[in-house]
């Protein structure tokens, strides 16, 4: 079955890896509530700071050990994942529709609409994303909405640069012109004939900027401006481990090497996607 | 005069950029909420409220605030901090040089380190030490940096007692924040360099000087590397951005005294024109260093200055 399943997708070696790789953290993250790990959430004070069970006074009760509440750390790193991976979906989401819509609108239409865009979003381009993100959240107050609102204002312009020049590419083909001359209008034009074209593009970015946003993500509840107890993610258990470095170095070490791997993993998937829709002489 | 008018031409964009990046700061803080009920909580009487926003002046028409913000930023004023009073231009000039000190030893090792490494890979491209040098650079892009200095402490400070966690004011305070912060220059650096490398020694002038017998390294830093500067000077540019916000989380684990701390503090107090001023500052960095960056360009590459 799994076999017919990669051939069916054309996936062999390092390709088939990488999507095994990714179904697995989907799974972990869909699947958290019902696999056999403890309840997250659950303290229990005769069992705080347990190291993890290869050390002594570790059990393997708690394989991953507790955090000073006496919650299992397994289970906040295996619930973390799916606010962690969801806010960076979303926030890609919000952030492609947008910067691409407007993309291809400045790359198709040019003159006075695609200065304004450009500008805009050079504009965006040079506001410290951490800055802005704090202002935002000062001025809201602390939510998991308007984290994913932070997120998704960084995002946007990084696919406006792109599908503009994307955009600009194809128009110059003939099939664009002619659809024109035949009297479709541009908004069809842009549906049904400039979106399918760059579609690819619009995939690959987003896949890099997945990696982006859980850092940025990460960073922020770090500080304590992004997802805080009782929610659960990897940057808002890294903000808590904090306070106990000096005597429990797994509460952020853990997060830390989540973060690093899945990021990882985000970033090579991205590159092998890059290569196959040849993107990186068009990116750097 | 060519490069006079180009110089100008870069001032004035970058002019634009700086109002519309402020313009977009005053809109999605403001548009975005009532920020007087987070400064004072929810248990503020409507009175102290009212009485708040107009002290801030935010009980005028948004046009009217826009249009103060602006002609006050135009002006080079950035306010004043609700909480301490102090002017936010004296109190982000006062940390400058902190955060300065770091962002550029951080860029300094970027290149000092970064080149040499893409350099090595591209002459080797394909082979093990190009995997090697190149895995290393991925992974660098893929860590939290602030996550990489909470692990440097655990190990120099915590566990082999080398280097001091917290800031005393030596020298010995600059070796984990700079390190730490360097990561992302380092591998960035690196990357481009490399790639950029790749395409340059295809070229027939770099077969040229091969037949002429000239030396590898020759070859390489000479005739390759110059070639392939360019994009590595705009990448150093565009950097600045990226080391101005990952400050801010590597100054919180070093409670390094800078700007990062600084915005942090500001949070804290729900100090919200303090961290607006941040903001049209990190954006004038931002703007200022790439003028800079794009008048060098200019300067290097005459072609650069004829095009538009």
């Amino acid at each position: 079955m799994k076999a017919r399943l990669a051939a069916l997708l054309n996936l062999r070696g390092w390709n088939l890896v990488l999507v095994l790789v990714g179904v697995f953290i989907a799974l972990i993250a869909l699947l958290a509530p019902i696999l056999p790990i403890a309840d997250p959430s659950a303290q229990d004070l005769d069992a705080t700071l347990r190291p993890p069970f290869f050390q002594s006074g570790g059990s393997m009760e708690n394989l991953l050990g507790t955090d000073q509440l006496g919650r299992d750390y397994l289970a906040r790193l295996v619930f973390g994942t799916r606010l962690t991976v969801s806010i960076a979906l979303v926030a890609v989401f919000l952030g492609a529709v947008f910067g691409s819509l407007l993309g291809i609108i400045a790359g198709f239409k040019g003159g006075w609409v695609d200065a304004a865009i450009s500008r805009v979003t050079e504009a965006q381009l040079a506001l410290p994303f951490i800055l802005l993100g704090i202002a935002i959240i000062v001025a809201r107050g602390q939510s998991i909405g308007t984290l994913i609102f932070v997120l998704a204002i960084v995002g946007w312009a990084q696919y406006v640069r792109i599908l503009r020049a994307e955009t600009m590419a194809l128009k110059e083909r003939g099939f664009i012109a002619g659809l024109k001359i035949g009297g479709i209008s541009d908004a069809r034009i842009i549906l049904r004939h400039v979106l399918p074209n760059v579609f690819g593009t619009i995939m690959t970015l987003g896949a890099l900027e997945i990696g982006t946003m859980i850092l940025a993500e990460s960073a922020l509840s770090f500080l304590g401006l992004g997802v805080v107890d009782p929610d659960i993610s990897w940057g808002a258990e890294l903000a808590n481990g904090k306070n106990y470095l000096q005597i429990a170095w797994w509460l952020v070490t853990f997060p830390g090497i989540a973060i690093s791997t899945t990021v990882l993993y985000v970033n090579l998937a991205g590159d092998a996607l890059r290569s196959r829709y040849d993107l990186r002489k068009r990116m750097f | 005069m060519k490069l006079a008018r180009y110089i100008f031409r870069k001032v004035l964009g970058g002019i634009v950029t700086l109002l519309l990046a402020s313009t977009i700061a005053f809109f999605v803080t403001k548009a975005a909420g009532d920020p007087t009920i987070q400064m004072l909580g929810l248990s503020a009487t409507p009175d102290q409220i009212a009485e708040l926003n107009a002290q801030l002046g935010f009980d005028r028409s948004i046009f009217v605030q826009y249009a103060d913000f602006i002609s006050d930023i135009a002006r080079g004023d950035l306010g004043t901090s609700l909480f301490s009073g102090v002017s936010n231009f004296e109190a982000i000039t006062g940390r400058l040089w902190a955060s300065g000190q770091l962002a550029l030893l951080a860029v300094a090792l970027g290149i000092i380190v970064g080149i040499p490494v893409g350099v090595f890979a591209a002459s080797r491209e394909g082979r093990l030490g190009d995997r090697v040098a190149s895995s290393l650079a991925i992974v660098g892009q893929s860590l939290p940096v602030f996550w990489l200095g909470l692990m440097l402490v655990l190990l120099f400070s915590v566990n082999l007692g080398w280097l001091p966690a917290g800031f005393k004011g030596d020298w010995r305070n600059l070796v984990l924040p700079v390190f730490t912060l360097a990561t992302i220059p380092i591998a960035r650096t690196a990357r481009l360099t490399r790639s950029a490398m790749t395409t340059t020694l295809e070229d027939q002038h770099i077969t040229a000087a091969r037949s002429r017998g000239l030396s590898g390294r020759r070859v390489l830093f000479v005739h390759g590397l110059k070639n392939a500067s360019l994009p590595v000077v705009t990448l150093i540019g565009l950097q600045i951005g990226t080391l101005l916000s990952g400050a801010i989380t590597v100054e919180t684990v070093f409670a390094w005294p800078g700007l990062g701390t600084l915005a942090i503090q500001a949070v804290n107090n729900r100090d919200l024109p303090l961290v607006q001023a941040l903001v049209v500052f990190g954006a004038l960095a931002f703007v200022v260093i790439n003028i800079a960056v794009d008048i060098l360009y200019g300067v290097l590459d005459p072609r650069v200055r004829d095009s538009r």
